[in-house]
């Protein structure tokens, strides 16, 4: 669960710092500062790491970094062949992989 | 920071001819790690018998009594994986020619079951080039592989170091031929390269570092390989000795509770008894550690005293094997990680695709032909052959004692036959299409056939295993993906009628322009 939510918040994460590239955001896309864009993003990669504190750091880095390379892919290839649907899930990746992190830590 | 042209020449003709040459084997090779890092289940899903459920605690002496009862004799070492509540307990032992063998114990008939399937045993053997008839020396191919695959990174890390910013989001799908193809091997390569690197290094390691620490053996061990090997291992690992006086060992139950006493974290999953039922006997446990990433240790004790005689010890060696090996075995964060990993393995295998098609779009010689068709032959039939392979595994008899070996042949008739057919075949494009739906056909047909032989899958009846569902349905997937792929690429062979894939003439001039 909380390799899968580390995942989710990755997608967000990475769908902010496509977004801060004047040429990958969508319109209608809130209009924010590229820089505001980053941090907001980095934050959430920050937040990726939380599920995986009972790691140690450098497993949990590996972990974020393998997460991250798949969310990073499948961002990039999909946004220009389904950009709505990618948007989307991206907004809907944090909330998502909050719940799996509860519903894992609740579960365990 | 930018490279003088002449060094960026040259690291651009490495990237490029390494990665071709290296590029379809290095395919297929990720393709069974693939599989391999469903291994275990994949084991379960193969056998029927490591499906069997039982609601009675069997204990570890009576299911160690039973197997070595079903063989008739005790060999010098044997390995035992009892069943939990799930699955019938496993044995390995060398037979009197030295030879491994592996069965299952069937409790309903009492007899032991040879080992029938070779799928999850070939496809983990495949990924690093090892089988039987070949040996050692494959083996060290894949190494020297491994480190010309870390050169294909290195150097391909240097060539676009310049703009790698750039490369790590753009991809336009709408561009045709080389810029497409570039575009997807520059993301792929680029988001993948935390993951290509870490396999590759520790591949390398893994296969070629014993063969490097051979020459620390005589200025450092003083020529003492037996120290040098029990240093690099942590614990003592010596040949067993001969059987001595026979004496009554102590129950199994009773030494595996002074394994956990002593070794409270220990995740165990195996057994070796050696010199079983003697003075000398030893009785090795084999498991993981619970922090990740895992690895691989070890306790054994005297059978009959039940004394501690090694055991895996902490250390720098200890540490780098379980960092290395951990990581390339991926031993930690447990199946999510491993469903990410398989995903950047294919990304991996389209990234060395595309690598192939961005060199065979600068260059207009036979050669280029050649490899133009032996890409689609590996890249297409490399599904088909895998797909033959888990429909052999369920469509021949279980009882048929040779199904194993006719299963590997099956594997290379499949890749060899599709090839071949790429040999023969103009247009390209139609014979990936062809060759992946082949592919669909067989792989979303296993998961069916297997109901014949297991009741434990998707289309079986109760009671269903969850192991065995989740990869039936991850069979299920790979089919419609791959039903998916064939279907949208028949289309653009019915339009294209020219021969030449992936770059026509007109694409390649646009290129050009571009």
């Amino acid at each position: 669960m909380r390799e899968l939510s580390t995942f989710a918040f990755s997608l967000t994460g990475f769908a902010l710092f496509y977004a801060a590239l004047p040429m990958r955001r969508p319109a209608g896309f809130p209009a924010a500062s590229p820089r505001v864009l980053r941090i907001v993003g980095a934050l959430v990669f920050t937040l990726a790491l939380a599920p995986l504190w009972a790691q140690n750091i450098s497993l949990a880095l590996i972990t974020l970094t393998t997460g991250a390379s798949v969310a990073a892919t499948l961002f990039v290839l999909l946004t220009p062949v389904l950009p709505r649907a990618m948007w989307a899930a991206a907004a809907l990746s944090t909330p998502v992989g909050a719940l799996l992190w509860w519903g894992g830590a609740h579960a365990s | 920071m930018k490279l003088s042209s002449e060094a960026f020449r040259r690291f651009f003709e490495l990237h490029a001819w390494a990665g071709v040459v290296t590029g379809l084997v290095l395919y297929v090779m990720f393709l069974a790690g693939g599989f391999t890092l469903f291994h275990e289940p994949l084991e379960r899903w193969e056998e029927p018998l490591a499906q069997r459920s039982f609601s009675a605690p069997r204990t570890l002496d009576e299911q160690l009594a039973n197997g070595l009862r079903a063989l008739g004799s005790t060999p010098q070492v044997v390995w035992f994986a009892p069943g939990e509540d799930v699955g019938e307990p496993h044995f390995d032992w060398q037979d009197e020619h030295g030879e491994w063998q592996a069965a299952h114990f069937d409790s309903s008939t009492g007899a032991l079951v040879m080992q029938r399937d070779h799928l999850a045993h070939f496809t983990y053997q495949l990924h690093y080039l090892w089988h039987e008839l070949t040996g050692r020396w494959l083996y060290y191919v894949a190494g020297l592989l491994s480190l010309a695959w870390l050169l294909v990174i290195v150097s391909g890390v240097l060539i676009h170091l310049k703009d790698v910013a750039r490369q790590f989001h753009q991809f336009r799908p709408k561009k045709r031929g080389r810029l497409f193809w570039s575009d997807l091997h520059k993301v792929l390569s680029v988001m993948g390269l935390p993951f290509q690197a870490v396999f590759a290094y520790s591949g390398a390691f893994m296969v070629l570092g014993p063969l490097v620490a051979q020459l620390f053996v005589k200025p450092v061990f003083d020529g003492d390989l037996q120290r040098a090997t029990n240093t690099a291992l942590g614990y003592t690992l010596e040949a067993p000795e001969k059987p001595g006086a026979v004496a009554t060992p102590m129950s199994a139950d009773a030494l595996r509770a002074r394994v956990t006493e002593l070794a409270p974290d220990l995740n165990i999953t195996a057994y070796k008894f050696v010199n079983h039922g003697f003075d000398n006997g030893r009785f090795e446990v084999w498991g993981y550690e619970q922090s990740e990433p895992h690895s691989r240790e070890m306790v054994q004790l005297d059978e009959v005293t039940g004394a501690l005689v090694t055991r895996s010890t902490p250390g720098a060696m200890s540490t780098l094997r379980r960092w290395v090996m951990g990581l390339h075995f991926a031993q930690f964060g447990g199946r999510p990680v491993r469903v990410l990993l398989l995903l950047l393995t294919l990304a991996s295998c389209l990234a060395i695709l595309s690598g192939n098609w961005i060199w065979l779009s600068r260059r207009a010689s036979s050669p280029r032909r050649k490899l133009s068709r032996l890409t689609v032959g590996v890249g297409a039939g490399a599904w088909v052959a895998f797909g033959a392979l888990l429909f052999a595994s369920r469509a021949l008899p279980m009882s048929w004692p040779k199904r194993g070996g006719a299963e590997e042949l099956i594997f290379f008739a499949s890749l060899a036959s599709c090839m071949a057919w790429a040999g023969v075949v103009r247009d390209e494009r139609t014979l990936w299409w062809k060759q992946l739906a082949l592919a669909a056909v067989l792989w979303g047909a296993t998961p069916v056939l297997a109901s014949m032989h297991s009741t434990a899958g998707v289309f079986g009846a109760r009671p269903r295993d969850p192991t065995v569902i989740g990869v039936d349905l991850a069979l299920l997937v790979f089919g419609v993906g791959l039903a998916a792929t064939a279907w949208a690429l028949r289309p653009a062979s019915a339009r294209a009628a020219r021969p030449v894939s992936p770059l026509t003439p007109p694409e390649r001039s646009e290129v050009f322009r571009a």
